[in-house]
């Protein structure tokens, strides 16, 4: 990190509790503090904090993001020294601002003596306009998750503009080069200057639908923290930054149910992260789970959240509520799986999905017994998104054990079991096919 | 921003009969849309290329692809948002796909500035659509030359105009499927052969395949030579 502050991927704030986004210093740093120790806390969580404020603000004014991130690294930098000789400021967010505005137009001076350069720096001086941080924010990762951007690129640049990290904990993070990452960043920004991407909130009319695409790229750096691509265990850092970086939108967008929904699914599925692998790294299924392992904090959050936001009755909404019905059953017996099945049976009619379709499948096997849980799977046939899955064969598995007919359940465990990807989850499926067939039963079996 | 659309066949794209009169009126009509055409068919493109001083002259597209370029519209929009809404309404983005390219202002000297062909009748006949040749060691043709052709051109009443494009890597594709706005990344098909330019290329068949011949970018590039649809309704 070049300035030598802010906080790497996991450290910092806890993403489980308090809004983070405000925060107006370190805790224990009291304005006006000069102790080394204080002033390096303050200012990395100022980084944490202000980051996507500094560099959003800048962005604004300049139009040029190359200059914006350089204006903004350059402020946190001099902010050292200069809280530890005058302590440290009362708004560390505005103090920042205002360092990253001074080398804006010291740069623009310099950079050039075209007369429209020295007015745009004039400009910078004289007609600045605050604006308030939440708007600087959410212009950014608007701007950030625009969808003609590709993928990647947006997945980068959120995390490196809006969330502070630099290039070498985004490469850690997602398992590939500094360089690769150096390049994605590089093409987003040269796209947003070449195609004319616009640097706002999207009007009313796009603000919905441009929403679902911020909320899809924060949901992407959640899952690559929560169930990363490569088959390692989980990267709780990542995961955690998505959660905070999905508080900040959701603070920005009162008005919109989806993204209080991504933040409830978030939170729900980030409270069984304790529970979620047994002592050797194996995958422990939900049912299996020890339920005094999880975050009863972050269940109560995202509970509440999903409480909240499913009458819009949005995809996120939806997903978010299944979560909470699991999280607050007592035990695997006392899940209310007919509730979960009216969940399942609203998120089909929103869209036709087989992934959500098969998990319908089980919830239905669990309500009415094991036969309706394989003609429900049967009537799926085979749809191209689940050929060759092996959701898709272990899911009928369950149901012909549960059935008693073993060695059909034992030929589609093989299937299931050959099309895992990864270990964790191939012996999973070797163990099911040992268990005893029909004696574990079901809460609604008879 | 000027942009330029590529309308383009998809045989993924789902019917529609609607027709873009309406389109063509109402972003007209918002000073947005500038001019547009659509092409004849594909079939028809005679492809040019010049490598070592020997003329390549051939019939069809240098690549044959299921999606293909079947007309071009100019907008001067605010931004890209403004370009997507303006393609997203468009018919053949629900039944075929519409790639939108940043223009890159070029100045090939005095006189030559783009010949404004505004409303439904550009005077040319034909559109000149040159893409790059990967295949071919790369090469930056000599603006000198480029100046020379367009105004020899000029002159000759052959050249009418022309786009220079920023890189594929800046171009949007915009598509409807199931009524859902689809936005991605990335140009109308995944060809190496990217387009860099139009230019718009009056006279006869002769004629304009004479003057593409000495297009300088067709000696490290590829011209395909396509006639405007200009004898409908």
């Amino acid at each position: 990190m070049s300035a030598g502050v802010g906080a790497g991927v996991g450290a910092g704030a806890s993403a489980g509790s308090g809004s983070g986004a405000e925060a107006a210093g370190a805790p224990g740093a009291t304005p006006g503090d000069t102790a080394p120790a204080a002033v390096r806390a303050a200012l990395a969580a100022a980084h944490r904090a202000e980051w996507g404020v500094v560099f959003g603000t800048l962005v604004r004014l300049t139009g040029d993001w190359e200059l914006a991130e350089d204006c903004a690294q350059d402020a946190f930098a001099r902010a050292l020294p200069a809280w530890e000789r005058d302590g440290v400021p009362r708004s560390p967010g505005a103090w920042l601002v205002t360092a990253a505005r001074r080398r804006a137009v010291d740069v623009l001076r310099r950079r050039t003596t075209e007369r429209d350069k020295i007015a745009e720096a004039a400009a910078l001086e004289e007609a600045y306009e605050p604006a308030p941080p939440g708007d600087e924010r959410l212009r950014l990762i608007f701007t950030c998750c625009h969808p003609a951007l590709p993928l990647e690129a947006r997945v980068a640049l959120t995390l490196r503009a809006v969330g502070g990290l630099t290039t070498r904990e985004i490469a850690r993070a997602f398992l590939v080069g500094e360089d690769t990452v150096s390049q994605r960043i590089l093409r987003a920004k040269r796209k947003i200057a070449a195609a004319g991407i616009p640097y706002r909130v999207p009007p009313p009319g796009a603000r919905a639908e441009r929403l679902g695409g911020v909320l899809a790229v924060l949901y992407l750096i959640f899952t690559e923290g929560y169930a990363p691509s490569d088959g390692s265990t989980t990267r709780d850092g990542l995961a955690e930054e998505a959660i905070r970086l999905a508080r900040l939108v959701t603070a920005e967008t009162s008005d919109q149910p989806e993204a209080r929904g991504l933040l409830a699914l978030l939170l729900l599925q980030h409270s069984r992260r304790a529970a979620r692998l047994d002592a050797d790294g194996g995958l422990v299924t939900l049912e299996h789970q020890d339920r005094s392992l999880w975050d009863r904090g972050l269940i109560a959050e995202g509970a509440t959240l999903a409480h909240q936001a499913l009458p819009a009755g949005g995809p996120y909404a939806l997903q978010a509520a299944i979560a909470a019905q699991h999280a607050l059953a007592p035990d695997a017996a006392a899940t209310d799986w007919a509730a979960i099945t009216a969940l399942y049976d609203r998120l089909l009619a929103l869209r036709t999905n087989p992934v959500v379709a098969l998990n319908r499948a089980v919830a239905l096997g669990m309500r009415d017994g094991p036969q309706a849980q394989l003609d429900a799977v049967d009537a799926l046939g085979t749809p191209k998104e689940l050929a060759g899955h092996h959701a898709l064969a272990a899911v009928r598995a369950d149901a012909l054990r549960r059935l008693g007919r073993t060695r059909e359940a034992a030929a589609a465990y093989e299937e299931a079991r050959a099309a895992a990807p990864n270990r964790a989850i191939a012996e999973e499926y070797a163990r099911r096919l040992t268990e005893p067939a029909p004696t574990e039963g079901t809460p609604h079996d008879d | 921003m000027k942009y330029v659309l590529f309308i383009a066949a998809d045989p993924a794209g789902e019917h529609t009969d609607e027709n873009p009169e309406a389109w063509v009126e109402k972003w007209n009509g918002r000073g947005v849309r500038l001019e547009g055409m659509p092409l004849k068919s594909v079939a028809e493109t005679t492809t040019v290329r010049v490598r070592a001083d020997e003329v390549l002259v051939t019939d069809g597209p240098f690549a044959e692809t299921a999606e293909w370029i079947a007309g071009y519209d100019l907008l001067e929009a605010a931004d890209l948002d403004e370009a997507i809404e303006v393609a997203a309404s468009h018919p053949m983005a629900t039944g075929g796909r519409i790639e939108i390219r940043p223009v890159e202002p070029v100045d090939h000297g005095p006189d030559t500035d783009n010949v404004p062909h505004e409303g439904d009748a550009p005077a040319s006949r034909f559109l000149a659509i040159i893409r790059t040749d990967p295949a071919a060691p790369p090469h930056t043709p000599d603006p000198a030359a480029v100046a020379e052709w367009v105004r020899d051109g000029l002159a000759s009443g052959r050249y009418l105009g022309g786009e220079h494009l920023s890189p594929v890597e800046d171009a949007t594709l915009v598509r409807r499927r199931g009524g859902e706005l689809l936005i991605t990344d990335g140009g109308y098909a995944d060809v190496p052969e990217w387009v860099t330019g139009i230019v718009f290329v009056d006279g006869d068949r002769e004629q304009a395949l004479e003057y593409v011949e000495r297009c300088p970018m067709a000696r490290s590039g590829i011209v395909e030579l396509r006639e405007f649809w200009t004898d409908f309704g």
